[in-house]
């Protein structure tokens, strides 16, 4: 069986290096998008599993992107947001936009990639509260 | 995992330090919006690398400078950055 694949919005280059070398580790294949050019992946002969889209970017706010994969691409696969706002934001764009849900960056890169394995093994338990992970470093 | 924390805090470090640059620049500006946004930027990066207490000031920061006008920085939004840029200074990348 081949590895799952997810694309991974975000204008981050520094975010993208870290989460991509996390979630390969784990043994995912990641395709990179640094804002709105990530609709064009959706064009290529690549087939995702998952979308992880952060929220506010220069170019264009995430969430709209994603409704867009949503609503115009009928993108049926797991969009989340993945982004370091508020829970209470994310959980208002993720139900504006119609996508599945939101996982928060400041859990840290071994809490999302726990997270994203729930996801994609099907189990999907309410979002860790950021709140209830704080700092051992 | 934490092989990845030794990996990328160096990158962090650097790109924090220009982050809070240009948001120190930003505030004697009084570019609210733009402080803001940066702010977001360097909370999530903090986040990501499980500098949680890092990004947890960095959030606050966000905050104020979200709750300001939008073309008045003041001299508290110089101060948060300040603070972070001690706390920056004060990561050692692991050997």
């Amino acid at each position: 069986m081949s590895a799952k694949s997810i694309l991974i919005v975000d204008d981050s280059l520094l975010f993208l290096s870290i989460i991509k070398s996390a979630l390969e580790q784990a043994g995912y294949t990641i395709e990179v998008a640094s804002g709105p050019e990530a609709l064009s992946c959706l064009d290529q002969e690549v087939t995702f599993d998952m979308v992880l889209m952060d929220v506010q970017m220069p170019e264009a706010f995430g969430d709209d992107i994603a409704n867009v994969m949503r609503n115009a691409y009928g993108l049926a696969i797991p969009i989340y947001l993945l982004s370091s706002l508020a829970d209470s934001e994310l959980s208002l764009r993720v139900n504006e936009a119609g996508i599945d849900g939101y996982i928060s960056k400041n859990i840290g890169f071994e809490a999302i990639v726990a997270r994203v394995e729930e996801i994609l093994a099907g189990s999907d338990p309410a979002p860790v509260n950021a709140n209830s992970t704080e700092a051992t470093h | 995992m934490n092989d990845l924390v030794k990996q990328f805090l160096p990158m962090f470090i650097e790109t924090a330090r220009d982050r809070l640059k240009k948001a120190e620049a930003l505030a004697i500006s009084n570019e609210t919006k733009a402080l803001a946004d940066e702010l977001h930027a360097f909370a999530g990066e903090a986040g990501v690398l499980g500098l949680f207490s890092l990004a947890a000031r960095a959030r606050d920061a966000e905050t104020f400078a979200r709750s300001l006008k939008p073309n008045y920085a003041g001299p508290d939004c110089q101060e948060h950055v300040e603070q972070l840029s001690l706390l920056v200074a004060e990561l050692t990348p692991q050997s």
